[in-house]
């Protein structure tokens, strides 16, 4: 049963902001509620205060603009599986947002409740992190826009004020000889939480190197973790099936530095090779064996 | 007068066979049908358990006085407050509705709020004050079966052992060729019904009625008048749409609560289970210690099995004896095996009841002899194929109890039959890496073990031509009243538009024992059948009557009478009315109790009138650097006599598969000093319908001649092969045998580790050796 709270449903930006600074706390941000109605309904939360801006239809837009793309923190996540700016290189949004939950949560569910939620498991994040985005965040008095890995908390949670609000995350389009994917591993198909997640980001120069490589894994830690490493060996690099090998095998070392001692360690460490190497080889099938392309 | 034993049945004008849609297909689909939670009546108060946290313990008072100071808060009751006998039970009556004196498990019902406001019943349970002292509690079989173990009930926690002996299987052992010994153990899961628990109950005229989600109302009604000590003419208990039972709703859970409130205050009273309570509240899935021997000769023929099963039944027996004497009568599978030493135990703990769960016992073990005839088949370089045709049962073949089965043993055929699909879906061509193909066979006795379970049916034809059957029967979703109209329908010759089944209702049906044990088709079929039977021979004397034909061969066959085989133009219509004028009623009476016998001391008996035979071939590929398993095709072909509805049978095998599935890779409660971990769909994992493989049933009926027209069940053994299918394919696929369920990523990432680990070092010792 849900808690009683006073529930707010500001029509504008503005007017949320302005009663984001004026409520006393506990209060809370209500967007998509995938997240916030359940551990309402648990009693892990007594906000006193419920704002809920999930009727703000400005902040569901997607767009691109001096060669960024932009997309509104309301936006949910079916709505980032087939617009076009999310073709191609880009397409790791649309893979990661595909997968989460089921559609009843993907109707529901928004990217800025997602990022602000800041689960170790939140699937929009490694794929954002690896586009090196930024969040824009608004309060009453003026906003501020920070990197997505800044703003996540290296202990977990995110650095946002409870009189902010995250209105919009962007990320540079990537340029034309680029490619992105992104690879879960879950216990099941679907509805499904992730148990390692992994994104990539390949630039290519003129004659088809790896000018520049970024590789960002959810699940195994507080918040996605880039592997320099990795990253390190594709560089300068052309793609190809004993290079992906060695790029393998280092990310299961650096996982296996970051989990440490804890209980999934053993099996995680072992398990993201396996998604690491999916992840590389969905991005550019050079990392394919022969073998492999054919099935 | 010709019926289907005498080769009667004319396939033309038939309805058995026919894939009748369901009756209650279109408002289930629309989302109309009204399930228990749906029900009201205005001015219901609600209920609410407070439930107990800790697994075991001295409770020495419960205070309500506060509890009873918020607004809302009608009455809270406890132990005090039962006026009969506070046990419950199926087997045995060890089982508190609210508990007096001492506290079993986590989840053990404490005290009941009834309120007008499911506020005022969180706020009332939150204020009730326990008074208790806990106690060293026992959560493992080995620690309960221990030398002074904490005793969970009286004196000892081995609640029930069953043991059955046949030849001499230690000189069997010792003569034999190849001899196979694992230990197997399986996981305790969650039934995860749609529907949670849930009822209403109002008090009319004196009577207590009851609307439940339940698998057996005739059963409700007797606990509910022994704790009422009111007598059953006092209790009217009505199966409401019951969204999925799976064994789960065969306990009590709200049905005496419910009762006790609508008695005590005298207004009605609703109560419906959140899921984390049908979680902590429900019985579960036995788990399984199994340590299991086969031996057999150089051809792969069984010699002999020596199999020892312990089951955790937590807190409360259910129905676990009976879940580990089916367990010990099933140990050896569907084979011919000359010398058996099986034993069972049903063992109390302090861990959450596990009770009857689709497959009752034997799902474990399936997955444990199916692994055993793997092992034995790769020993002698067998196809696993061939060693099950060469070990199968056969008409005139013997049980492991003594029983001789003269038909109906359908195996062979499924085997056969699953193997040349699984060859003409291409799933036995040259294996390719990390793809598996693994079979798993069982077989599974209709109805109750040893144990009388009779069914009884009533039938009423009303001039209209409409034929009325009564039954206590429960469709829980699985179709049982499309069945027993399309026998009714069968049998009187009249359209199945004209049947309408009034099902699972104490007040008007007779009992029909347990939704339960694969038996409803078998054994309410045949209630109904000889009810039909009964009314069949009114009709026939007025037949002969009208058409003036003396001793003639009639039957009645869409709507007409038909004599020596040809249609006349008397209906069957006109024959109940002819019966109507003379005063004659057309009402008939049926009932049915399997022929069987109990087991004597040494296991020995015929505890089942038939068994229903199945094969599953399961295609997996697994991923050896994450673990996971995907399940490609599953081929499932099953012997169940008969089909009366085979889009029915086909739909318990697409589910039984899947959930088999889930069992395999995917569900298991965890627990931590008896508590569930995971009480929620969130974490306690089914699979979905993105995991679903591609399924192909495959009908066999090789016919029950004691069944209604050859009918035996499937609603059990659909789900009780498929672990071990899946289970036998990975252990294929990878070369390394898993001897615990479920197969998880990990489990099979941490063989693999220690295989190729134990690979690098055996390939240096085979150096040095050189």
């Amino acid at each position: 049963m849900l808690p009683s709270f006073n529930y707010y449903q500001p029509a504008s930006l503005q007017e949320a902001l302005t009663l984001l600074a004026s409520l006393p706390r506990p209060k809370k941000l209500l967007a998509g509620g995938t997240d916030l109605v359940p551990a309402l309904r648990r009693g892990e939360l007594y906000p006193a205060n419920v704002v809920s801006i999930s009727g703000l239809s400005e902040m569901k837009e997607i767009k691109m603009e001096r060669g960024l793309i932009l997309i509104g923190a309301l936006a949910a996540f079916s709505d980032l599986v087939c617009p076009p700016c999310f073709e191609g290189a880009h397409r790791l949004v649309a893979e990661a947002a595909g997968q989460i939950g089921g559609p009843q949560i993907r109707n529901q569910g928004t990217i800025g409740g997602n990022i602000v939620n800041a689960s170790p498991a939140g699937d929009m994040l490694p794929p954002l992190v690896a586009l090196g985005a930024r969040v824009r965040l608004c309060r009453e008095a003026g906003e501020r826009a920070v990197f997505l890995s800044d703003f996540l908390g290296d202990a977990g949670g995110a650095c946002i004020a409870p009189e902010e609000i995250l209105v919009e995350v962007s990320f540079p389009a990537l340029p034309v000889n680029a490619a992105g994917s992104f690879v879960k591993l879950g216990r099941r198909n679907s509805l499904a939480i992730s148990r390692i997640s992994a994104a990539t980001v390949i630039i290519y120069d003129s004659y088809g190197r790896i000018e520049e490589a970024r590789l960002a894994l959810g699940s195994v830690g507080p918040k996605p973790v880039r592997v320099p490493s990795a990253e390190a060996l594709l560089k300068g690099q052309k793609p190809a099936p004993d290079l992906l090998e060695e790029v393998v095998a280092s990310v299961g070392e650096a996982v296996g530095v970051l989990l440490g001692s804890r209980s999934s360690a053993s099996y995680k460490k072992a398990a993201v090779r396996g998604v690491a190497r999916q992840v590389l080889q969905k991005a550019d099938p050079r990392f394919m064996n022969s073998g492999e392309i054919n099935g | 007068m010709t019926g289907w034993r005498d080769g009667g049945l004319d396939p033309g004008n038939s309805v058995i066979g026919q894939s009748c849609p369901r009756v209650d297909g279109v408002s289930k689909v629309k989302g109309k049908t009204l399930f228990a939670a749906d029900l009201n009546i205005n001015g219901a108060l609600y209920c609410r358990v407070l439930r107990s946290q800790v697994p075991n313990a001295i409770l020495r008072s419960v205070d309500c006085s506060e509890a009873l100071k918020v607004p809302g808060v009608v009455a809270v009751y406890t132990a005090a407050d039962i006026p009969g006998e506070n046990r419950v039970g199926i087997i045995v009556k060890d089982e508190p509705v609210l508990v007096e004196d001492r506290i079993r498990r986590a989840g053990d019902a404490l005290a009941l709020v009834v309120g007008r406001t499911e506020e005022a019943l969180e706020e009332a349970v939150r204020k009730i004050q326990i008074d208790y002292q806990s106690q060293p509690g026992v959560f493992s079989v080995m620690e309960a079966m221990g030398e002074g173990a904490p005793a969970v009930h009286g004196e000892n926690n081995i609640q029930s052992a069953t043991s059955i002996v046949r030849g001499d299987a230690d000189a069997a052992v010792s003569g034999a060729r190849v001899v196979v010994t694992r230990r197997y153990t399986t996981q305790m899961a969650e039934h995860a019904y749609l529907e949670p628990e849930a009822g209403l109950a109002a008090v009319e005229d004196g009577v207590i009625k009851v609307w439940v989600s339940t698998q057996n109302p005739h059963y409700d009604r007797r606990e509910i008048s022994r704790m009422l000590g009111v007598g059953r003419h006092r209790v009217r208990v009505t199966q409401a749409p019951t969204g999925g039972g799976f064994g789960g709703k065969l306990d009590i859970s709200v049905q005496c609560l419910l009762a006790l409130a609508a008695f005590k205050t005298g207004r009605p009273v609703k109560m419906v289970y959140r899921r984390e309570e049908s979680f902590v509240a429900s019985p579960k899935r036995h788990p399984y210690i199994i340590d299991y021997t086969s031996a057999c000769d150089a051809e792969g023929r069984l010699l002999a099995v020596k199999i020892k099963i312990i089951g955790d039944t937590g807190a409360y027996a259910s129905y676990g004896p009976a879940t580990l004497k089916r367990a010990a009568v099933h140990a050896a599978g569907p084979y011919a095996v000359p010398n058996a030493l099986i034993e069972s135990y049903c063992v109390y703990t302090n861990n959450p009841t596990a009770g009857a769960m689709r497959g009752f016992g034997v799902p474990q073990m399936a997955f444990a002899h199916e692994a055993q005839m793997d092992l034995l088949a790769e020993a002698l370089g067998i196809d696993p194929f061939t060693i099950r045709l060469r070990n199968c049962l056969k008409p005139g073949d013997i049980t492991v109890t003594g029983q001789c089965l003269s038909h109906s043993v359908g195996i062979k055929e499924t085997i056969e039959k699953a193997r040349d699909r699984a060859m003409e879906l291409g799933m036995l061509g040259k294996p390719a890496k990390n793809y598996g193909v693994g079979v798993g066979c069982m077989w599974y006795g209709i109805g109750n073990t040893g144990a009388p379970n009779p069914a009884g049916a009533f039938l009423d034809l009303l001039e209209d031509g409409t034929v009325v059957v009564l039954t206590g029967c429960a469709d829980i979703g699985q179709g049982s009243d499309m069945v027993l109209a399309q026998i009714a329908a069968e049998e009187l010759g009249v359209n199945i538009e004209n049947v309408y089944v009034l099902s699972g209702d104490t007040g008007v049906s007779p009992d029909a024992g347990a939704t339960s044990a694969s038996r409803q088709t078998y054994v309410s079929g045949n209630a109904v059948y000889s009810a039909a039977r009964q009314v069949k021979e009114i009709l026939a004397r007025e037949a002969r009557e009208i058409l003036g034909s003396g001793d003639a061969n009639l039957d009645f066959r869409s709507g007409f009478v038909w004599r020596g085989g040809k249609k006349t133009e008397v209906t069957v219509k006109e024959i109940i009315s002819g019966c109507g004028k003379k005063g004659i009623l057309t009402l008939g009476s049926g009932c049915f109790n399997p022929p069987a016998t109990g087991l004597n001391a040494e296991g020995q008996g015929m505890p089942y009138a038939t068994y229903s035979y199945a094969t599953q071939v399961a295609e997996v590929k697994v991923d050896t650097e994450t673990g996971k398993v995907a399940v490609i095709r599953l081929v499932a072909a099953h012997d169940v006599g008969r089909a009366i509805n085979p889009q029915s049978v086909e739909g318990q095998i697409e589910g039984g598969c899947l959930m088999g599935m889930g069992y395999a890779l995917l569900e298991e409660v965890n627990l931590s000093g008896g508590v569930i971990e995971n009480p929620r769909l969130a974490e306690y994992l089914l699979p979905m319908s993105l995991d679903a493989p591609e399924i192909h049933p495959v009908i066999v009926e090789e016919p029950e001649s004691t069944g209604p027209f050859g009918a035996k069940g499937v609603g059990e053994p659909a789900l009780i092969p498929t672990a071990a299918a899946i289970a036998n394919a990975i252990s294929k696929a990878l070369g390394i045998r898993f001897c615990s369920l479920p197969v998880t990523p990990e489990k099979i990432l941490a063989a693999l580790e220690k295989r190729d680990g134990y690979l690098i070092q055996s390939a240096e010792s085979t150096q040095q050796r050189r």
